[in-house]
């Protein structure tokens, strides 16, 4: 275009200097010549001379002047492009200002007088409503409010203030906002508006809490599992669950659940989780093992912001609690070692007096002695089952693997709680089949879970009434069952059946004897040979416990591997000993 | 050979006249008792026991170590051991007859039968002895 208007410009300065040669040329020529020469031929030629020269001139004239209004016109026309695109930019940079940022003009008195439709929706005002208001209105402390007052001196000084200020919606919401405040002046310099440029950010400031919360729960020590109800595909994990995992972000979303742990039971996990669909539970907690060490997980349903439904699990790492309890736990057993040896000399003492052997008692006086001893033998076996317990959980105690022959036992532990059965007038009624029956185990271990099962069916049995001990021939596995005829468990206590100093009050109410702790040894004890306790009972019918032993003759050749921690002491043991017991030592042991 | 001196080592006062009225009131055995090691030894030289009867958790001397000591006297050598003792762990039970005693009570113990318990287990080591000839 430049190359185009010089060259114009270099044209139209020679054709105008040689038409105006041309014009002088001819027409002196015609005069001058007309002085010297007077002949009519030359005057003709000279005539011919000043037209041609004139025409020359003409055309170059003409052309000029066509050259120059093209150039005109075209320059005309990218001018007015030009002016046409700077309209339509100021437009739309209006229309943008408008749509996306919140507008309002008060006069110089701070009184508004204009707002945009954008202002209407972030602060909740009409235009009606809002025009005619002072503008310090829109802060949380009126005229008081220390931004405000910032800005009415920013004014004063005719500064324009900017930055990022909290000011109140109609409703009393606060309203985040970036905000530019320009006052506008009068030709002769005088304040006469304010027009105020806000930008809503309080969704930004809202996007800023949920990645504060998000960071938190990337840090949170616990690890949280979000995964899909039906799909059970994961939906996210903090950095604690994927470090467990040993999942990258990315790996993590493509796994489910099940992917988490070896041997993860879909169907039990199902089971697990039922109480939160039918709406009897808003969380279940489970311990569990994981090939990392022993974890408590509580999980709940959470609907997210898409209706969809998702399981919500937060993973607790016992290892650490499980090192304080063991610690309690022997400090417990320390303290009841020492009880021993203040129990002998009491104890000892009470059966002296009672034998007679230092001389007979009065009357009155035999009765409370027999309390006394009736007592401290209770203290005595309750010392007993925490020794026991600590040494099970710390792993001090060892489990002899013989040959037993389970008739033999039984009978054995049949003929230790004869006394204590007549004692309680109950009869003790067995059923042994024809064959033998040999398992791999303890022998002085299942006489104590024989026992504790047996004083204790004997405890809750109506006087006259016999207990059933039955053994009998399951598939791989010799079943072996001690049946009451007692009250029966009440559904509401069942769950508590197994844990530490829980014995319940029974169906009938009576109180019995017992240190609480029989059965969690009984749990803990059949767990190291690869069983577990079960029981069904029906209240005003009796309560059934039973438990199953592998067969040798139907015994895999390599026994499934026990791990201690499993059983280590615990303050919430497992709930129930059917089902949750189960998951426990399935994770566990693997099998 | 007939069981009839008994030395009976425990540092609880208690314990020690428990076993007392139980082994010379209901046993009829001769007993003498000790507080402690020092004076067990002291005292064993001149009672000449036919078995000691020792707590095994003792301060400073340990029932092992009194009975070690003692062995070193004059005619003691052999003289058969019973420990008492309120650690029940099985294997400490086992160390325990390892290391030669005759058997193993454990606290809290039977006043009544515990002279019983005791004629018991020395008449199992007559007949042992009887059956090896010695």
């Amino acid at each position: 275009m430049n190359f185009n208007r010089d060259f114009v410009r270099v044209f139209a300065v020679i054709s105008a200097f040689l038409s105006i040669v041309f014009l002088v040329f001819g027409t002196r020529m015609y005069f001058y010549t007309a002085m010297i020469v007077d002949s009519n031929q030359a005057q003709q030629f000279l005539w011919t001379q000043l037209l041609i020269s004139l025409a020359v001139s003409l055309c170059l004239a003409s052309t000029l002047y066509a050259v120059f209004s093209l150039a005109i016109k075209r320059l005309q026309a990218q001018k007015s492009a030009l002016n046409d695109r700077y309209t339509r930019e100021i437009d739309f940079h209006q229309t943008a200002i408008n749509l996306h940022t919140v507008l309002c003009v008060s006069d110089s008195g701070g009184v508004i007088i204009e707002a945009n439709e954008n202002f209407e929706a972030t602060f909740g005002y009409s235009q009606d409503e809002i025009i005619g208001e002072h503008h310090s209105v829109l802060f949380g402390e009126g005229k008081q409010d220390p931004q405000h007052r910032d800005i009415e001196a920013a004014l004063e000084e005719d500064r324009v203030w900017t930055g990022e200020q909290k000011m109140v919606s109609k409703s009393g919401e606060p309203i985040f906002v970036n905000a530019t405040v320009i006052p506008q002046f009068n030709t002769k310099g005088r304040h006469t508006r304010t027009v105020f440029m806000l930008t809503d950010v309080t969704v930004r400031r809202t996007a800023d809490t949920e990645r504060f919360l998000s960071t938190m729960l990337e840090e949170l020590q616990d690890e949280i599992y979000v995964f899909d109800v039906d799909t059970l595909a994961i939906r996210y994990l903090n950095r604690s669950a994927r470090r467990r995992c040993e999942w990258s972000i990315e790996e993590a979303r493509c796994k489910r659940i099940s992917d988490t742990a070896p041997n993860f039971d879909t169907g039990l996990f199902r089971k697990h989780t039922q109480p939160l669909f039918d709406g009897s539970k808003k969380l279940v907690t489970i311990e569990a093992m994981h090939p990392k060490g022993p974890v408590e997980i509580t999980t709940r349903v959470i609907t997210g912001m898409d209706g969809k439904r998702h399981f919500l699990s937060v993973l607790r790492d016992l290892s650490h609690r499980k090192v304080i309890e063991s610690a309690k736990m022997e400090s417990i057993a320390t303290v009841s070692h020492e009880l021993r040896s203040p129990l002998t000399s009491i104890k000892g003492s009470l059966r002296l007096l009672q034998s007679g052997a230092v001389g007979d008692l009065p009357e009155k006086a035999a009765p409370i002695v027999d309390i006394a001893a009736r007592n401290s033998d209770q203290l005595l076996l309750l010392v007993n089952d925490i020794l026991d317990l600590e040494k099970i959980g710390s792993g001090q105690m060892e489990f002899a693997r013989d040959k037993v022959d389970l008739i033999a036992l039984i009978d054995d532990a049949i003929g230790m709680n004869l006394a204590y059965a007549d004692k309680y007038k109950v009869k003790l009624s067995r059923h042994m089949p024809e064959e033998s029956a040999t398992i791999t185990g303890d022998y002085d271990r299942l006489i104590q879970v024989m026992t504790n099962l047996m004083s204790n069916a004997i405890k809750f049995s109506p006087q006259n009434e016999a207990v059933d001990i039955t053994l009998e021939r399951r598939t791989e596995t010799w079943r072996v069952r001690v049946t009451d005829r007692g009250a029966g468990i009440p559904e509401k206590v069942r769950s508590l059946i197994g844990q530490p100093f829980s014995q319940h009050s029974s169906a009938d109410g009576k109180k019995r004897e017992g240190t609480g702790l029989g059965l969690v040894i009984v749990k803990k004890i059949l767990v190291h040979h690869q069983s577990r306790l079960r029981f069904t009972s029906e209240v005003g019918v009796g309560t059934e416990f039973y438990f199953d032993l592998p067969a040798e003759d139907a015994r895999p050749k390599e026994p499934p591997k026990v791990d201690n921690i499993a059983d280590a002491p615990s303050s919430q043991p497992s709930a129930e000993i059917t089902d949750i017991a189960s998951l426990a030592s399935r994770k566990a042991h693997g099998t | 050979m007939e069981l009839n001196r008994i030395l009976h080592v425990d540092d609880d006062e208690d314990i020690r006249t428990i076993v007392q009225v139980a082994l010379e009131v209901v046993g009829g055995f001769e007993l003498k008792q000790c507080a402690d090691g020092p004076s067990a030894i002291e005292a064993a030289r001149e009672f000449q026991p036919d078995l000691l009867l020792l707590d095994v958790m003792m301060p400073n001397m340990s029932g092992q170590d009194v009975r070690a000591e003692i062995g070193k006297l004059e005619g003691l050598r052999d003289v058969h051991t019973i420990f008492v003792t309120a650690k029940a762990e099985d294997d400490f039970t086992k160390q325990l007859r390892d290391e030669g005693a005759l058997s193993v009570i454990t606290k809290p113990f039977d006043p009544m039968t515990l002279a019983d318990e005791i004629r018991g287990i020395w008449a199992s080591l007559e007949q042992a002895n009887r059956q090896t000839g010695t």
